[in-house]
């Protein structure tokens, strides 16, 4: 069964001046498991897609279903909710509450959903020790390199347990090392626990790494390429 | 918990915004506080000089003497009435009086003079004229042939301390009242008219001089707290005939006094509500501010599953801290300054001396020490603070996520 369906997905920016069709009727089924980039031009709708998938953003036409869920349902509220319960999120740069130490921001979501104190701190930790960061737990944002940061936000995505991580553009502000590592990271939790992930990028690294490469130009599914056998 | 946290480590991101922030609430509310402590302490000398010392918080007087004071509506002293008046315990002292006007004369000259027959003990507690004594000594007993002049009355009749004083006037029930006295001594009071006219004696020679044995004008009561003044007033109107009695409290015996305390704490609140209005905008700037730099992080919070309200929730809490902080700080600071003023009073000299005084009041300005001068000024700047944070705590809670991140 498909974690995430879209269909027949527009979005139109500006509509009532001048339309900016950003997504052109997207039909797209996504699989548990997948490894999965989306790429594309700048402007070719990469973003759009994500963030409706993620419940941020609404179709202007068409349909996100999200583990049966069609996300057009839910009030903003429930979106909220839903996205705190079934959806891990890593941007592209500053993910982090820079007040909070990288245990405290990945125990933020945890709490969020009610779970007791003791267990979004232990979880926290374990979480931190499976992206390689336990030695920097109580270091805030601003004590950390641009990749560990990007560690820790992949660590608070999957603190929540969701279905599924939505990745935008996750690569865009580190260097080649920290890259590869946080790619070896992710490729890692997606085969060892079967974690879906799905990328905007522009980096041929990821790109190279994904196991199915989604090319979206001008706002439609211009090639939809399956590379290897998902988890 | 978390929330407290998180807005407690918020405040110090930018530490020189929130002191600024902060210190303009402090020299508000100390500002605010201070002003008000002078105000009231002013509304506090008025209220002692008119009723401490002369009208008492409470008068009772026979049925109709405050429309029509003359000797005909006066009551009949009587140890039943003390009685129901001893009943209420935050009485503390009942003092009557007997008052009248009468024609003064010395050697050569005659003035007009307004006679108060007093019990020279229980007067003590209310115009305390023993400790107003100029020159020459106090009223020994109740029934001397002697008076006490005001200060400036002894120099208008052309007269010293030991010299005789003629009374002539009207009595109870129109009866002739003429009398002999000694001067015993002169007395000086804050207010010029009474120095000028006053003529004290003891009450029941002023009975006797006025043929109205056993009968008061007034019987003045002091209270041990004065916020017990309505109380005491509707406890006694129930226990009193009121066919008989009259019972007013102060208010209603210097309504004048009560209008002018009113008007100027109005105008002391509308300056002080324009810079709480001040420091109110100086919020709201500084909490739009925190929402703008922050909106990019308000927009991740929201995409990772934050409840709109738990955003609303820390910045209110952030906004809570510093105005808590600040109207705490300027409260401590407040409070020894006041307390400086209320112990070492601010003492007029020349020309406002002589207007004070003129308007009965002593030359000096004791600040409040009143605790709702200093808690209500934190209140406000609380309400306040909560007022101007509702609309950027509102613009928060309504992000759209994919425009706060793109911003």
């Amino acid at each position: 069964m498909a974690v995430i369906t879209t269909k027949s997905v527009t979005k139109v920016y500006n509509s009532d001046k001048v339309p900016v069709h950003a997504l052109r009727g997207v039909d797209l089924n996504i699989e548990k498991g997948e490894f999965t980039a989306i790429v594309g031009p700048s402007g070719s709708g990469k973003t759009t897609l994500l963030n409706i998938i993620g419940g941020l953003d609404t179709p202007t036409e068409g349909k996100t279903i999200v583990q049966g869920t069609d996300l057009s349902t839910l009030s903003d509220s429930e979106l909220i909710n839903f996205r705190l319960h079934h959806i891990g999120f890593v941007f592209q740069a500053y993910n982090l509450i820079p007040v909070l130490t990288a245990v405290e921001n990945v125990s933020f979501v945890m709490q969020m959903q009610g779970r007791p104190n003791k267990e979004c701190h232990n979880k926290s930790i374990s979480l931190l020790k499976e992206v390689g960061l336990e030695d920097k737990i109580n270091k805030r944002p601003s004590e950390l390199s641009g990749g560990q940061q990007q560690r820790v936000a992949v660590a608070r995505a999957l603190a929540s347990k969701p279905d599924f991580v939505l990745a935008d553009e996750p690569t865009a502000n580190l260097d080649s090392v920290s890259s590869g590592e946080l790619l070896d990271m992710m490729a890692e939790l997606n085969q060892k626990e079967e974690m879906t992930f799905i990328f905007s990028t522009h980096d041929q690294r990821v790109i190279d790494r994904a196991h199915r490469v989604v090319t979206l130009v001008d706002g439609k599914i211009d090639n939809d390429e399956v590379r290897a056998q998902t988890v | 918990m978390l929330y407290i946290k998180l807005a407690w480590r918020n405040l110090w991101r930018n530490r020189r915004r929130t002191l600024i922030t902060m210190v303009s609430i402090v020299v508000a509310v100390l500002l605010a506080a201070v002003m008000r402590s002078m105000q009231e302490g002013q509304y506090e000398v008025m209220i002692d000089t008119t009723v401490g010392s002369f009208t008492g918080y409470i008068q009772i007087h026979q049925q109709g003497y405050w429309e029509d004071k003359t000797l005909d509506n006066t009551l009949v002293e009587s140890d039943s009435l003390y009685a129901k008046i001893q009943q209420q315990s935050s009485v503390e002292e009942a003092v009557p009086r007997l008052e009248s006007f009468a024609l003064a004369a010395g050697k050569n000259l005659s003035r007009p003079a307004m006679v108060m027959g007093i019990h020279p003990q229980a007067e003590q507690a209310l115009s305390d004229p023993k400790n107003r004594l100029q020159s020459g000594s106090y009223l020994d007993t109740s029934d001397e042939h002697s008076v006490l002049i005001g200060r400036e009355m002894i120099q208008r009749l052309n007269v010293q301390v030991g010299d005789s004083l003629v009374l002539i006037g009207q009595g109870f029930r129109g009866q002739r009242a003429t009398g002999l006295y000694e001067i015993k001594g002169t007395v000086s009071f804050p207010n010029p008219e009474l120095n000028r006219s006053i003529v004290m004696m003891p009450i029941q020679t002023a009975q006797e001089f006025l043929a109205a044995p056993n009968r008061l004008t007034s019987i003045s009561l002091i209270l041990n707290n004065p916020d017990n003044v309505n109380k005491t007033a509707k406890d006694l109107r129930n226990s009193l005939s009121p066919d008989r009695y009259e019972v007013m409290t102060w208010q209603e015996l210097a309504p004048e006094l009560v209008q002018s305390i009113q008007a100027d704490r109005g105008s002391g609140i509308i300056i002080i509500m324009i810079l709480y209005i001040i420091v109110g905008f100086g919020i709201l700037g500084t909490v739009l501010m925190m929402i703008t730099e922050r909106s990019y992080e308000f927009g991740v919070m929201i995409s990772v599953g934050t409840p709109r309200l738990t955003i609303a929730a820390m910045l209110a809490m952030e906004i809570l801290l510093i105005a808590f902080m600040g109207s705490g700080i300027g409260l401590l600071l407040s409070i020894p300054v006041a307390w400086y003023f209320n112990i070492n009073p601010i003492e007029f000299s020349g020309n406002m001396a002589e207007v004070m005084e003129s308007y009965g009041l002593e030359p000096f300005l004791p600040f409040s020490l009143s605790p709702e001068v200093f808690y209500g000024q934190a209140i406000i700047i609380f309400i306040i603070t909560l007022v101007f944070s509702i609309i950027p705590i509102v613009k928060a809670s309504k992000l759209n996520p994919v425009n706060a991140m793109r911003a």
